[in-house]
């Protein structure tokens, strides 16, 4: 039975690009601002010049839980958290699996890192910082994968 | 409800956690030939290597079997599964009734007939904790070791040697290493690797002969070509195949390993297989296949579990992937890389090289569906690689554009999922071509890259 959580969505046509999300992160989660160490990727469709975010959906039977051959890949079963801890031994073998992309390599402390949603703070701090408003982090009672997908309107 | 589970390692645990999901009531038992807590068995060379210490072996928390509420028999051997009578057979004689049996007895090593491969001391295999136990013992003794044969798990016990402090010569009697999971020049370059890491490597060579003692134990080995390598550890690592001995001689089909349909039933329908030891539908392929390795088999044995307990969801099929780091060269094999030597016609390769950056990355295409990839270095792609050959949904125009980092793979399969949602598909020109050029410098992983390049960066 799949748990109802919040998540962190994203209204494409808002974001600017401007990885304020991602440094936020990285000062969080690793001490230093550095985008490349955050855990919300934003890349960008170069065809359609939009950026979109990588993230991780926590999903209900995530891949990444199941790869893991250290067993350091948790999901919680009240809050749906999936979360990961320093066990990790970086195999890659959940990188190899993500269909989102939402695995980030440290490549300095050679970890796999991952997206948890702040969850020993008030709220995720990329939904925070965002400037623009272009991150949310809601209940979504319907469609809940859906709005991660959506694209941006055409001007 | 009586379950019963064969073997204590991936798929059991996948298997025990779904069950306990669905079926909170029956009895929950486990047998396994080996006294430890559920361990993960890749992760020995690594804790040879010193990576990781004991305390950090363990795969699920101390009170795991306590939670689930799971009867264990650990270093119990099952000799026997009698199908008729719904019972195995254990070494001592006593026996455990079933409802519903789940086999996942994984690998056994292939050791070749070499002379001397079983009276030293020092000569073992490399695919339990005890064995990782008594080479670091061995270890104290000296120093020098040899691994026979350099598929994965030889690569990896190499690794592990070398990193531990021992000098390391990998011995493999076919022209190139890995042959298995990777194609000529992937080799190549893992050999590379390896090679600057500090480990020996002889391809094209077989050993005729284990010296020793029985004082010492093992002292050196001897190639066929007569020349004699030193050591006091000798690892055979020539191969694994499906340990499928409790299903011979009963009337469970075996091809290469247990045959299974898509909801884990082997011949008898109360019987199941998953993991290693399970030949299950390889998508790539498209045919029966065994593909071992870690995701797979937990994977399999959710899926089995949640069969055993009666909510029947067909499994899709596996992917063969293997993913490894040797000194942080990051090496990922999937599905169908290599056509050639399996002789698969019509198929079409995309190969990206960097001899500068050690990357090389291939993928192999076949009725525009992907069937394949190599990526050696640069892994930044790798999930969605995984999920295009998954899917094996048709590939168009990214075809050409996935490894020139042109076009967002990512944003293809989020276009692709908001299509599947609203059920209309997307139709990609056969063709296409990109006069822009990507700029590099958007792309996160690239400025990894480049740091660890000591470039300047801006």
């Amino acid at each position: 039975m799949a748990v109802r959580q919040k998540q962190i969505y994203c209204r494409p046509t808002l974001c600017i690009g401007c990885r304020i999300c991602a440094n936020a992160c990285a000062l969080t989660h690793e001490g230093e601002a550095n985008p490349r160490l955050g855990r919300i990727g934003i890349r960008q469709n170069l065809f359609e010049r939009y950026e979109y975010q990588e993230l991780c959906r926590h999903c209900d039977e995530p891949p990444c839980l199941d790869a893991c051959m250290v067993g350091c890949i948790e999901k919680d079963e009240k809050t749906g958290i999936v979360t990961n801890d320093d066990r990790c031994v970086g195999c890659w073998m959940c990188v190899m699996v993500c269909p989102y992309g939402s695995m980030k390599r440290n490549l300095v402390k050679q970890m796999a890192v991952k997206c948890d949603q702040c969850k020993d703070l008030d709220g995720p701090v990329c939904v925070e910082a965002c400037p623009t408003g272009a991150l949310v982090y809601e209940d979504r009672e319907d469609e809940p994968e859906k709005p991660f997908f959506t694209g941006p309107s055409v001007t | 409800m009586e379950y019963l589970i064969v073997g204590n390692s991936a798929a059991a645990v996948g298997a025990i956690e779904s069950i306990r999901r669905i079926d909170q009531k029956g009895n929950l038992a486990v047998v396994s030939n080996e006294q430890e807590h559920v361990y993960s068995r890749p992760l020995i060379a690594h804790y040879l290597a010193g990576d990781v210490t004991e305390d950090r072996m363990p795969y699920r928390p101390e009170d795991f079997y306590q939670k689930h509420r799971v009867k264990t028999y650990l270093g119990r051997t099952v000799t026997e599964v009698d199908s008729l009578a719904e019972q195995v057979c254990l070494e001592d004689g006593s026996t455990l009734k079933y409802d519903r049996l789940l086999l996942t007895t994984g690998s056994k090593v292939n050791v070749p007939p070499i002379p001397g491969c079983e009276e030293f001391e020092g000569v073992g295999i490399f695919q339990t904790y005890q064995d990782a136990r008594q080479i670091m013992d061995r270890l104290k003794k000296g120093n020098r070791a040899v691994v026979i044969g350099a598929g994965l798990i030889g690569l990896r016990a190499a690794y592990g040697l070398e990193e531990a402090g021992a000098e390391v010569t990998l011995v493999e009697l076919l022209p190139r290493i890995a042959s298995r999971v990777l194609d000529q020049k992937g080799s190549e370059l893992v050999r590379k690797g390896l090679e600057e890491g500090g480990v020996n490597v002889i391809t094209g060579c077989s050993v005729r002969e284990i010296n020793g003692n029985s004082s010492d134990g093992v002292t050196g080995i001897t190639l066929d070509n007569g020349e004699k390598i030193d050591c006091s550890i000798v690892i055979i690592a020539t191969g694994v195949a499906p340990n499928t001995a409790l299903a011979e001689n009963t009337l469970i089909e075996v091809n290469m390993g247990i045959v299974v349909n898509p909801f884990f039933q082997t011949s008898f329908s109360n019987i199941f297989a998953a993991g290693d030891v399970a030949e299950t539908h390889d998508i790539p392929r498209q045919s029966g296949m065994v593909n071992a390795n870690w995701p797979n088999a937990y994977e399999q044995g959710r899926y089995a579990g949640m069969c055993m307990a009666g909510e029947m969801q067909r499994y899709p099929g596996s992917v063969g992937m293997n993913s490894v780091s040797f000194y942080n060269m990051p090496v990922i094999s999937m599905g169908l890389f290599d056509p050639e030597s399996e002789g698969i016609e019509g198929t079409e390769v995309k190969v990206r090289i960097s001899e500068k950056n050690n990357i090389y990355q291939k993928l192999v295409f076949k009725d525009n569906r992907l069937k394949g990839a190599i990526l050696i270095g640069d892994i930044s792609y790798a999930g969605a690689i995984n999920n295009l050959i998954r899917e094996q949904s048709l590939v168009g125009i990214i075809k050409d554009s996935i490894l020139e980092e042109k076009y967002q793979l990512y944003d293809y399969l989020r276009k692709k999922r908001e299509a599947d949602m609203e059920g209309t598909t997307i139709e990609w020109p056969e063709t296409h071509s990109s006069t822009r050029r990507y700029e590099k410098s958007f792309n996160e992983e690239s400025w990894t890259e480049r740091e660890l390049d000591n470039r300047a960066w801006r």
